[in-house]
């Protein structure tokens, strides 16, 4: 994907710690300084607890206390003043389900429009663009329940997308599908922000799943989270399945899994509680 | 890692008809359900036999335990002769007034009395030592109190039965504000949603299961201190028909009202249930 050189989002010197249940500091991330620019796809893995989702929380506006500065560059969006009004600065697809079960899903999309104050006929395009995009177009009418877990998570990229977000969050939203529902929404993906020429910061614990979609990936250094790693990732244009095959493909997710591993055997020796008889992970 | 196909068809074809295996599979669900309903009716007809059978034969006392066929001819005549009719519906509609008045105010009340516990942090810290406080008490302890303030009459029974409603809609309302998948909370935000676009299309409808058991809970409270308030202050009511005919030992009467009470009870339940259906379709029960 084509990226420019221009900054969508500059993390500055990001230092988080939050209070555990028990009133202890916990050191979540430290010292963060990261860039996404416009258009690129940057994927954030690291072994879990290693803060990639506090980082995506401060990004998505749903955590607000923290050191450092998180720095947008709107001014960088291309169009005139009406078309950036249209567009939240971000817009996250979760882990979970989230679609909202007593809406339809064209009201699960809509509801992203709070904000936007767009026009009538605007706000009806943008729905129909975005569920063809995600091939739901035959469903508007449907509640979430009546679907599968694969097209709710379609749902929630749709609403997501429909906000024309400066910068699309991603927190492991492939992550609760099954294998091969993932294989396709990873291909649908890529597919989909090539479309929509997407700024994406995607967190993941599945390194192949970073090299598949990511342009960048950055590994982070078990808990406090700090950059370990930062890798440009060639991409080719293949298919994820073609991919695969692909030799650099192989070695990129080996190097990348062999920082991590020494990240998650320190982090599980260093684990209080690891449970009795689980297996240490190798530190390479 | 490299290894033969051992065996691949395109696509298997399919062999055989299966409508004779699904038709098999809807006799047993359909058998399965008819068993269901049987036994549904059967126990409890049952068990009025045997209890018939028990009061004819003298084994159960006849005063007390009249049978049950002598009790529905019995309770026949409150709706065949006038008179008697005119008393049952004045004391169906003293108990309903009671019941449906203090239902009514106490399920508003804690309606947005709940809500704002749930959203607002500071009425929650200066609300949650006196609801937790006064929650636990059998609110019928309250009655004195309540005839204080209000004196003997309709007012007093009206505001305890809304009070019983009251702590069981908004504890459950506030629960369901605060307790609802966090995800939600998390849409609302990330998508930066105006505050009362916020309430009306997040908050409210995740809260909507969580409300429909709490006015579920609240109805029974209620129809408990209906009965019991009018045992205690005589002045009418299907409470009243019931601790009065036994008194008089005009037991009959007092099955008729224990139909009644528990024909309400039911019938509420319904209702809430088909409520609960219909504002929050995507839940299972």
């Amino acid at each position: 994907m084509k990226s420019s050189d221009t900054s969508a989002v500059h993390i500055d010197d990001l230092t988080k710690v939050f209070l555990s249940r028990d009133g202890r500091g916990v050191h979540a991330l430290q010292n963060i300084d990261l860039d996404v620019r416009s258009g690129e796809v940057v994927a954030i893995i690291g072994p879990s607890g290693c803060g990639k989702s506090s980082l995506l929380r401060i990004l998505a506006g749903l955590d607000q206390v923290y050191e450092g500065r998180v720095r947008w560059n709107l001014a960088a969006a291309e169009g005139n003043d009406k078309s950036r009004r249209g567009r939240l600065t971000s817009a996250t697809v979760f882990q979970s389900d989230s679609t909202l079960p007593w809406m339809t899903v064209e009201k699960n999309v809509r509801i992203g429009f709070a904000k936007l104050r767009l026009d009538r006929a605007d706000a009806a395009a943008r729905v129909a663009d975005v569920l063809q995009l995600v091939g739901l177009s035959e469903f508007p009418k449907a509640y979430p329940h009546e679907l599968s877990g694969g097209m709710r998570q379609r749902v929630a990229i749709a609403r997501a997308l429909a906000t024309r977000p400066h910068l699309l969050l991603m927190d492991e939203p492939l992550a609760a599908l099954d294998a091969q529902t993932r294989l396709v929404m990873q291909q649908e993906l890529i597919d989909i922000w090539r479309q929509t020429h997407s700024t994406v910061f995607y967190v993941t614990h599945d390194i192949e799943e970073a090299v598949t979609v990511a342009d960048r990936v950055v590994v982070l250094s078990a808990r406090p989270g700090r950059v370990r790693m930062v890798r440009d990732v060639e991409t080719t244009g293949a298919s994820v399945t073609e991919l695969r095959r692909d030799p650099a493909f192989g070695d990129l997710t080996v190097e990348l899994w062999n920082t991590i591993a020494g990240e998650v055997g320190g982090s599980l020796a260093a684990a209080p509680n690891g449970e009795p008889g689980s297996t240490k992970v190798g530190v390479a | 890692m490299t290894g033969n196909v051992v065996s691949a068809v395109a696509t298997p074809d399919l062999k055989g008809d299966l409508s004779g295996a699904v038709e098999r599979l809807r006799r047993d669900r359909a058998h399965e359900r008819r068993k269901r309903r049987a036994w549904a009716i059967f126990t409890p007809l049952a068990l009025l036999l045997g209890w018939e059978l028990a009061s004819r034969f003298g084994l159960l006392d006849e005063r007390f335990f009249p049978s049950p066929l002598n009790i529905v001819s019995d309770a026949l005549r409150y709706f065949a002769e006038p008179d008697l009719r005119a008393d049952l519906l004045v004391h169906l509609a003293q108990s309903g007034t009671r019941l449906g008045l203090g239902f009514l105010l106490g399920a508003v009340a804690g309606l947005l009395v709940g809500l704002a516990i749930g959203l607002h942090p500071v009425t929650r810290y200066a609300l949650s030592a006196v609801i937790n406080g006064i929650y636990p008490l059998p609110k019928l302890t309250l009655y004195p109190l309540m005839i204080i303030f209000f004196g003997i009459g309709n007012t007093s029974m009206i505001a305890l039965i809304a009070l019983g409603v009251f702590f069981m809609v908004a504890i459950n309302t506030a629960s369901g504000v605060m307790y609802s998948d966090p995800v939600y909370k998390d849409v609302a935000s990330a998508f930066e949603l105006p505050r009362l676009v916020r309430l009306r299309t997040i908050t409210v409808p995740a809260a909507i299961p969580s409300v429909i058991s709490g006015l579920r809970l609240g109805f029974g409270q209620a129809l408990i201190i209906v009965v019991a308030t009018e045992f205690v202050a005589g002045d009418g009511g299907v409470g009243y028909l019931i601790w009065n005919s036994w008194q008089i030992l005009d037991v009959p009467v007092m099955f008729l009202g224990l139909t009644i009470v528990g024909l309400t009870g039911w019938l509420a339940s319904a209702c809430i249930s088909w409520l609960g259906k219909i504002l929050a379709p995507w839940q299972a029960d």
